[in-house]
């Protein structure tokens, strides 16, 4: 009698298991990125820009109507055998086109134009440049990108739009940017 | 009691021995039946049940005996080997509890308290400890895996074997899952639950593994159509089916086109303007004109292969389509055009699906350019040969009758492009071009006929079904629903191989109240397809998935690394930089290498793979395999209670032993 129980039993059991059943569940939602400043408002990046991870819009308004800007992080691929610098001077020339400056000549000390970002890492730096835009001469426009280098990564942290908003949301996008997962 | 004729049977020398023997012989036919079946197959018929059943011990016998007696039975169909037969044999977990009672037993009835025996009993407490911890792992552990590009933040692992049909709803307090297990979808089951606020899903049809085509005009007419021109098209193929064969099996065989033609030469008299990818050598008594002419073609093709790898790459940029389509086509063209250019012969091809794709791709951005088209019609068109060539398993019966058909490989150079030749007239120019003209048609032809046919495919007409797919104002699905774009569902075999994946997919009927609210096709082929149930955009989606597992930490991956060895392909080192944020507590960094898991929460993360794309810092992703396995440290305290036996027994031996030699 005991036998056949603890025969049973172990049926019983092994029956149980592996058996799955219907499952009901919540997921709580993410924990933000990062604590997101006020009056910025998190879009969803474009399914075209596979490489952006997040994506803020700030719009000021001011007497002579909306100042815009946006704030990115993008997480970019490192060419494989390409020096910092050549890396700096591409894309610190990619930037200086969005905003209507000439490129810098070949014989130019890239870093010049840029600041350490030693709260990110060694290897960090910061480009803070004003200009135009290309397509509308004379809109001022100002770009602040820090850009952090990693083995094969590159996290590029990137503010543009408008002069005026810009100047506004840039003491925030500063700061936000070491706390930025 | 001890004398129990029960007792005595399971705790008997004899019993011990012949489940050890039987044991052996499941160890030996489960490893056999590896091949037919498939790693996962074979464990789980072999090892993981309580008896073999007579389908798997066919497999395994006819590859035995093919093995070791030459002897050739017809193979098990791939349809039989996922059914389970009768019972026809002891299996792994059988044995293994026969030998823990027996074990236990033996104890029962013989042991007597000795530090003499001290060792002996841990040794077999540690064996035990092993046997139950192998118990444990095979019912117990969960493996699932983790998939995220450079700064892509994820909270859940995927399964790559369990599927579920989930339906899901966001809000501001979370998502909202109900997960219904994939072992549900069969035809005819009515799927009900609480949570589904009296939803009902009808299973009309089920399909284990499909792929989902988007209309008839194409694969489906070849079935649906049937007609005396089409057959005659196929008779046209199946001429040159031996000839394509014995080609498709030189490349199928692992060496190299040089090294088949090397031996071919020797055997025969030798196969000339063999039309190949591969780097050209100086023949013998070769003409330096010649050799020269041979090399700068040569070289105008490896330019062509870098001119079309360039317009691919311009055509499946990340930014201009989604990452599953981007991830498969780049993973397509790294298997094309990944290996070094002058050992083309050795490259792999995939299922060349993509290729056409990326085809199509390109001839839409080239459309008002016939240059252009031309020469990608060229170019691709060979490579597609290639491809085909060697993605199919189409072997023949032995090396020997291909060294004697050898002479008609020759004419597979029919396929190649046509190029006007000095010494030729334009009148033996336009009949060779015309030959090819028809060839490639044929041949473009074949290629869909021959997918199809390895597939051992069924057309399921999914408008012809029962239900139509219209929803409960009568209204079709809209696109952007799988059923609004995808009208055939082509049924495959299950792929048992260690990469295989299996993607199935189904028709559901859904209604609430009675009252029909539509059809919808699922399939996790598309990977997370979630699509809306009802008209509004906040209502739940329903999608059928890999298997997701939430985790109470989220990763970041934020950056990646990997070496190789000097001077080789081989990997070093793989390694994902992660930021871990803890459920509860601090974030912190963490460093996953080979070898070198992260183990939180109950779970251990290996890094399983980076992406070939990854690799070649054209896209930054990682893999880390998730595995949930209670008992993992079973198998690290089995071994140490076996090895502190060993070593106290033979510690009180060489005591005794001393100790004696000391005395005399």
């Amino acid at each position: 009698m005991k036998w056949s129980a603890l025969v049973g039993l172990c049926l019983v059991i092994w029956a149980g298991c592996g058996k799955l059943e219907i499952e009901v569940f919540t997921v709580p939602p993410m924990a933000p990125r990062v604590a997101i400043p006020e009056g910025w408002t998190e879009v969803t990046p474009s399914r075209m820009m596979r490489e952006q991870k997040q994506r803020f819009e700030i719009i000021v308004e001011g007497e002579d109507g909306n100042a815009t800007a946006v704030v990115t992080l993008t997480v970019l691929p490192r060419k494989k055998d390409m020096a910092l610098e050549q890396y700096l001077q591409i894309n610190v020339n990619r930037w200086r086109g969005q905003l209507g400056l000439e490129v810098l000549p070949k014989d130019a000390n890239v870093k010049d134009n840029l600041q350490r970002m030693p709260v990110l890492s060694e290897s960090a730096w910061m480009m803070d440049a004003n200009g135009t835009s290309p397509t509308n001469p004379g809109e001022p426009l100002r770009t602040v990108v820090v850009l952090n280098p990693l083995a094969h990564a590159t996290w590029v942290f990137k503010l543009s739009g408008d002069e005026a908003a810009v100047q506004r949301a840039r003491a925030s996008f500063m700061k936000m940017i070491p706390d930025w997962k | 009691m001890k004398n129990h004729p029960v007792i005595k049977f399971f705790t008997s020398i004899k019993l011990m021995v012949v489940v050890l023997a039987f044991s052996t012989v499941v160890v030996f036919l489960g490893t056999v039946a590896q091949e037919p079946m498939g790693l996962k197959l074979a464990v789980d018929r072999f090892f993981k049940v309580f008896f073999v059943d007579h389908v798997a011990m066919k497999a395994a016998l006819n590859k035995t005996a093919h093995l070791f007696f030459n002897i050739k039975p017809d193979p098990v169909p791939q349809w039989e080997l996922t059914r389970e037969g009768v019972p026809a044999f002891p299996g792994g977990y059988l044995l293994g509890l026969l030998l823990i009672i027996g074990l236990l037993g033996s104890y029962y009835t013989r042991f007597v308290v000795s530090w003499k025996k001290a060792g002996i009993v841990m040794i077999h407490f540690g064996i035990i400890i092993l046997l139950l911890g192998q118990v444990l792992t095979d019912v117990l552990s969960v493996e699932s895996y983790i998939r995220m590009e450079a700064g892509e933040r994820v909270n859940y692992s995927i399964s790559h074997d369990l599927v579920e049909l989930a339906v899901v709803k966001k809000d501001v307090n979370g998502t909202h899952v109900v997960s219904i297990p994939g072992e549900n979808l069969r035809k005819g089951k009515v799927i009900t639950h609480p949570a589904l606020k009296g939803m009902k899903i009808e299973v009309l049809e089920a399909w284990s593994n499909a792929r989902l085509v988007e209309n008839a005009s194409s694969l489906g007419r070849l079935f649906v159509d049937e007609t005396a021109e089409s057959q005659a098209v196929l008779n046209r193929i199946n001429n040159q089916l031996d000839v394509l064969g014995d080609e498709m099996a030189i490349r199928q065989s692992g060496y190299s086109l040089g090294h088949w033609r090397k031996l071919m030469e020797e055997l025969s008299d030798g196969v000339k303007n063999f039309k190949t990818l591969e780097s050209p050598q100086r023949q013998p008594e070769e003409e330096d004109a010649n050799f020269e002419t041979r090399k700068k073609e040569f070289s105008e093709m490896l330019e062509e292969v870098d001119e079309l790898v360039a317009e691919v790459n311009s055509v499946i940029a990340p930014e201009v389509m989604d990452a599953k389509r981007y991830g498969d086509l780049a993973r397509e063209v790294e298997q094309l055009f990944g290996g070094k250019k002058n050992e083309m012969d050795s490259m792999k091809f995939g299922s060349g699906m993509d290729v056409r794709n990326i085809m199509v791709l390109l001839f839409k951005k080239h459309r008002n350019n016939d240059a252009k088209i031309s020469f990608i019609q060229r170019r691709i068109g060979v490579l597609e040969k290639e491809m085909v060539f060697r993605s199919v398993a189409f072997g023949l019966e032995s090396w020997k009758n291909l060294v004697g058909t050898v002479s008609d490989i020759k004419n597979v150079k029919t396929i190649m492009v046509p190029r006007e030749t000095p010494n030729e007239t334009s009148k033996q120019f336009d009949a060779r071009a015309r030959k090819y003209e028809e060839f490639r048609g044929d041949f473009l032809w074949f290629i869909e006929k021959f997918k199809v046919f390895i597939d051992n495919a069924q057309i399921h007409r999914i408008e012809k079904a029962e239900h139509e797919l219209k929803d409960a104002k009568g209204v079709v699905r809209p696109e952007g629903t799988l059923a609004g774009k995808y009208k055939i569902i082509v049924e495959l075999d299950l792929d048992f191989g260690m990469d295989g994946r299996n993607y199935p997919a189904a028709a559901l009927g859904l209604s609430r109240k009675g009252k029909g609210i539509g059809t919808w096709l699922v399939s996790n082929r598309f990977g997370h397809h979630p699509q809306p149930v009802g008209d509004s955009d906040s209502g739940p989606t329903i999608t059928l998935r890999d298997k997701q597992f939430y985790h109470g930490h989220t990763f970041t991956l934020r950056d990646l690394k990997w070496d190789k060895y000097p001077g080789t392909g081989m990997t070093r080192n793989y390694q994902s930089s992660v930021l871990v944020e803890p459920r509860d507590g601090t974030a912190f960094e963490s460093e996953i290498r080979m070898n070198d898991p992260l183990r939180i929460d109950g779970l251990t993360h290996y890094q399983h793979q980076l992406g070939p794309a990854a690799v070649r810092s054209s896209r930054l992703f990682t893999q880390l395999a998730v595995v949930r396995n209670p008992g993992w440290l079973t198998p690290y305290f089995g071994c140490l209670v076996v090895a502190a036996g060993m070593l106290y027994q033979f510690l009180s031996h060489l005591v005794g032993f001393l100790g004696k030699r000391r005395s005399k």
